[in-house]
């Protein structure tokens, strides 16, 4: 009758040895409840486990979140701080210690810990997103120089870092540094032309001119149907007195960009600036010769007799080019400049009139 | 003798227009017409462009109006540009369609005499359909206007271009230049008028001087890159520029009065109202209440101020989602003195355009069912939301009209009416949505959700006085609501309390090196879940509790939007004595001088009640009749007049011997008079209103300075009476 001694013994000994597995243990309520969402209750078990074990990151973690749904800051602050201090290199504190400031209002204190995180793993692209904010925000330009430079150091720097640290350095006026981060750049990524036109201007700054139109040169030989890059060469060589290459340039520019009423704006104006224009007139008119479909060769040479006061050859090339497209505003407008420096007034008006006309008829 | 009464006849008919003109005086018109343009991803529509993010909140609170204009739709019609004062552009490339027309356009309206501010790139030196430059000519037509002349030599080569000469206090107001010097335009100044705050240099080429920043008679300019620094990872901005010295002097606004929506009777308007999200749900603190009771028990019966409350009506609606115990809930809540009815829609619409909403209910909003519902969804930020099959038109009877008629049928008490709807989601209602609104004559609120703390220490990040759409006003709140403090209710739920940061740099701020200011009234605005955790209900009396050490005037948040309104209708007049005729406005009863140390001329003004002086501003407060006139003098006032108030008071009477009026108080609450006999006895009778049962009497002295105060009771709305003995 009964149950046999042995049977309720081998019960109670199931059950003593599965007790573990069946009752849960402090750990295991604390994250059920505040798992479930009971956060009172889930505290009561999280925080005596911490305190006895403090190493178990889980836990802790969640007996900070108890703590701070609670705003039980001044203690969450204290323990965590301390777990921050004593596994420095565990993102998680970092982490929430980070979040905690950043909620708190006190970017400061969390851009420290946003550091120290990417210190540990640099791969962090939404924290790093929130350093760099941080810093461009409140103008710590140093925190950020130290920022890139480390993240180059740890080889996780991407293309834009270091265009940012360059454009860093190059604002503070420090050719030297921004060089050696272009170069870098050029090194690591070689069809870099962006970084050739930086390095090209810090070179310059530094008085480094040989390098620096080589870069230019090297620009416009890259992407020849570039013609910012070509109008920047032209500058260049004008600027440094490459004249001999200037001119060399200039017939491949005319070649290339004649079509493009624009450019040759640009052109005459940093050529007829030059004292030996009239050797560039030498080349275009040579060119036109080649090309004597390419009207807009003609209103270049003119504005540049207008600018040379050879008013009459000037006068010649605008009736031409008039005659020959039905001419435009600028064409108009610069024969008037003409007559009006020939002393030919209502003439002068006339074109004026004819400018203003044509301007009004293309907005309308 | 008849030939007399002729000319007489003749005089009287030919002076009476002319009369009428005078008395009238010329109108100044208060429109700045906002050139955008929709292509620019930093100017996607009219209530996300970079002029509106910025810049309006600022030419609010210079007393402007702003109407958008996107520039993609053509140039503005010689129709929309009669009340305009001037044309502020602000673009971030340099090409428009059509640039050359819009040059020659833009250089009309300035010799038309209205006055023009260029911000950022000037954006019409090329035209975006063919590519074709304007030439300079075209685009110079304008700069000459403002007295300079584009030289373009553009360039980004940080190590050559330096600062010439600048004034800090114009050029570095939330940022110093030191070390961001990145871009240059040549820009030169030709009129000796002209005042140049910035001026740049080019090291590199000959003549290299550019002047970046202008006021000049017609207007102003400030260069891009130096108007405002835009973070472009956080999207956070701050200006470089002081937009308020800037645009005072661009629009030559110096001396004009200037409506004001931050204050009434010289005191700082405080309103509040709540969302009615999450109103059933549990409290953290006991599951058997939920926030309707906590909200009713917790707060509204315990903090003396105005409340506007809210409800989702398919929530409370027992056919729905709703019970008879919501119900009542609800109604208890709109029973109470201090709360005033708000609407929050029928299901809770989330996306306005999208038609998407919280709540399905059978035949109006179900969930996710095809691939084109995913679509939908896949577009909007709310992805888990309900679709609405029902067309646009029922969408918005049901969600405005039907909302406000199921609360004013149901749960509001005899003589209470819904005040006020308050958008929901994205609060991006379109214009025949807030034109349904206005005809049903109750105010409308939500969306801004200004921001201006140590995370955002900026006043871009103040927002706008309201959105506007085809012509209609949705006025925005004036502070950020709990859900945005708690990172969108997942904590901290004490958030909120950081709410206060923002009131404090609306009034004085210290994160910016700028004057003390009231740019914003104080707005406790959050949902009924915001008391449902233990902190955040904490959090929400924290902030009341700060609220009431302030020198506040508490009012409804549907007076609130009748003050904006007054803004938008409000016209000034200038009178040929020199003074102003202030007509139209409404409830927006102060007009605000800044800089000022005159007083109004109380025996000249008419309509003017009295006036306060703040942070070096004058606040001259108008009387109900909607019709001021309003002069200024050296002298102080002689009459009695009412220096400010902490309540609501109407029907006002002043005389040196007798002051009465009407008030309505949610707390004990202080007025004072001046100018009345020093240390004069005055007899003060006060009066419950309507009953007329006197509630309190006795004697009361003015200060040495002739300043009466008179405290009021607790609650209530009361006659008062103050006679001078003797």
């Amino acid at each position: 009758m009964g149950i046999a001694f042995w049977r309720s013994a081998l019960f109670f000994t199931v059950i003593a040895v599965f007790a573990v597995i069946i009752f849960p243990s402090q750990r295991e309520l604390g994250k059920l409840y505040i798992e479930s969402g009971a956060v009172g209750k889930a505290t009561a078990y999280l925080g005596p486990y911490f305190h006895k074990y403090p190493h178990d990151t889980a836990n802790t973690l969640r007996y900070f979140k108890g703590l701070l749904y609670f705003g039980n800051s001044a203690e969450f602050l204290k323990f965590a701080r301390q777990m921050r201090d004593r596994y420095p290199e565990d993102l998680a504190y970092h982490g929430i210690l980070a979040d905690f400031y950043e909620h708190n209002l006190q970017p400061q204190l969390a851009s420290e810990e946003w550091l120290a995180m990417l210190r540990i793993n640099p791969l962090q692209p939404e924290i790093k997103e929130k350093l760099v904010s941080y810093y461009e925000l409140s103008k710590d330009i140093q925190g950020l120089m130290r920022f890139y430079s480390m993240q180059i150091n740890q080889h996780a720097a991407g293309l834009e870092d270091y265009y940012d640290l360059g454009r860093l350095y190059s604002l503070d006026k420090d050719p030297s540094l921004a060089q050696r981060v272009y170069l870098e750049i050029l090194k690591k990524f070689p069809g870099q032309d962006a970084a050739r036109m930086r390095l090209a201007e810090a070179y310059e700054f530094s008085g480094k001119i040989p390098p620096a139109v080589d870069l230019y040169v090297q620009l416009y030989n890259n992407s020849p149907s570039n013609a910012d890059y070509a109008i920047l060469l032209a500058e260049k060589l004008l600027k440094y007195g490459r004249e001999e290459r200037a001119l060399d340039y200039l017939g491949r520019f005319l070649r290339r960009f004649r079509q493009d009423g624009n450019f040759i704006d640009n052109l005459l104006y940093l050529y007829q600036a030059k004292s030996a224009q009239m050797d560039y007139l030498a080349v275009i008119e040579d060119f036109y010769r080649n090309y004597p479909i390419d009207n807009e060769i003609l209103k270049f040479m003119a504005q540049s007799y207008f600018a040379a006061n050879e008013y009459e050859k000037s006068e010649i090339l605008l009736r031409s080019y008039n005659e020959k497209t039905g001419g435009d505003f600028r064409s108009h407008h610069l024969l008037g400049d003409v007559y009006l420096a020939l002393g030919r007034k209502t003439a002068g008006q006339r074109e004026y009139r004819e400018a203003l006309r044509l301007i009004q008829e293309r907005a309308k | 003798m008849r030939i007399d009464l002729i000319g007489k006849l003749v005089v009287a008919l030919v002076c009476c227009p002319m009369a009428g003109v005078s008395a009238q005086g010329v109108a100044e018109p208060r429109t700045v017409l906002a050139i955008f343009d929709s292509s620019d991803s930093y100017s996607p529509s009219v209530d996300n462009n970079l002029i509106h993010n910025n810049a309006e909140m600022v030419l609010n609170y210079l007393g402007l109006k702003v109407r958008y204009h996107d520039i993609r739709q053509g140039l503005p019609v010689e129709q929309e540009m009669g009340d305009v004062y001037g044309v502020i552009t602000w673009f971030m490339d340099d090409a428009l369609p059509q640039a050359d027309k819009y040059c020659l356009w833009l250089s009309q309206e300035a010799k038309k005499g209205r006055k023009l501010v260029i911000l950022g790139n000037f954006g019409a030196y090329r035209d975006s359909l063919t590519g074709e430059l304007v030439p300079p000519d075209v685009f110079n037509g304008i700069f000459r206007q403002l007295g300079l002349e584009y030289a373009g030599d553009w360039s980004d080569n940080p190590f050559v271009i330096e600062v010439a000469k600048k004034d800090s206090r114009m050029v570095e107001f939330e940022r110093t230049l030191e070390g961001e010097i990145a871009s240059y335009e040549r820009v030169v100044s030709f009129d000796q008028r002209n005042k140049v705050y910035l001026e740049l240099n080019r090291t590199d080429i000959p003549a290299g001087r550019s002047a970046a920043v202008v006021i000049a008679p017609v207007g102003g300019y400030a260069m891009g890159g130096y108007e405002i620094f835009i973070d472009y990872l956080s999207d956070k901005r701050k200006w470089r520029i002081d937009p308020f010295l800037f645009f005072a002097g661009a629009f030559a606004l110096e001396g004009k009065p200037r409506f004001d929506t931050t204050t009434l009777f010289g005191k700082r308007i405080f309103y509040s109202h709540v969302d009615g999200d999450g109103l059933r749900n549990p409290l953290e603190s006991d599951r058997s209440r939920n926030c309707a009771q906590a909200l009713k028990d917790e707060v509204l019966k315990k903090v003396d101020l105005p409340v506007t409350v809210s409800v989702i009506s398919a929530e409370v609606d027992p056919r729905y989602y709703g019970s008879e115990e919501i119900v009542n809930q609800a109604r208890e809540i709109f029973a109470l003195g201090n709360v005033e009815a708000g609407a929050h829609g029928f299901t809770h619409l989330l996306d306005w355009q999208r038609q998407l909403t919280v709540f399905a209910i059978r035949g109006y909003s179900r969930p996710i069912a095809t691939l084109g519902d995913l679509d939908i969804l896949s577009e909007s930020p709310y992805s888990s939301a309900m679709i609405i099959s029902a067309s646009r038109e029922e969408m918005l009877k049901k969600e405005i009209n039907g909302a406000v008629d199921y609360i004013n049928r149901v749960l509001l008490p005899r003589g209470k009416k819904v005040a006020v709807y308050q958008w929901t989601g994205d609060c991006r209602p379109p214009a025949e949505a807030i034109q349904m609104v206005d005809d049903l004559g109750i105010g409308n609120i939500n969306g801004g959700d200004p921001r201006f703390d140590p995370l955002n220490p900026s006043y871009t990040g103040v927002s706008a006085l309201a959105r506007q759409a085809g012509g209609f006003v949705q006025p925005y709140t004036s502070n950020a609501n709990e859900n945005i403090y708690t990172n969108g209710w997942k904590g901290p739920f004490y958030g909120f309390e950081f709410v206060i940061d923002t009131f404090r740099q609306t009034e004085d701020p210290t994160l910016v090196k700028s004057p003390p200011r009231r740019t914003s009234p104080i707005n406790v605005y959050y949902h009924f879940y915001g008391v449902e955790k233990i902190k955040s209900l904490e959090a929400v009396r924290k902030v009341y509790d700060f609220a009431l050490t302030q020198e506040i005037i508490p009012v409804f948040a549907s007076e609130y939007c009748a003050i904006v309104k007054g803004f938008y209708k409000g016209k000034i007049f200038t009178l040929p004595a020199g003074g102003w005729r202030i007509r139209d406005y409404g409830a927006c009863r102060t007009v605000r001088f800044d800089d000022c140390r005159l007083h109004p001329d109380l025996a000249k003004s008419r309509g003017v009640i009295g006036y306060s002086n703040y942070a070096g501003s004058l606040y001259v407060h108008l009387d109900e009749s909607n019709d001021a006139e309003l002069y200024l003098s050296s002298h102080p006032a002689g009459r009695v007049y009412l220096r400010d108030s902490e309540f609501v008071l109407s029907a006002l009477k002043m005389g040196s011997e007798e002051i009465s009026f009407t008030g309505r108080v949610f707390r004990k609450s202080k007025c004072h008079f001046a100018n009345l006999r020093p240390e004069g006895n005055y007899e003060v009778e006060i009066k419950k209103k309507p009953s007329g049962k006197t509630v309190s009497t006795g004697v009361i002295q003015a200060d040495r300075s002739g300043i009466l105060e008179i405290v009021t009771p607790k609650k209530g709305e009361y006659y008062f009476q103050a006679k001078r003995q003797g």
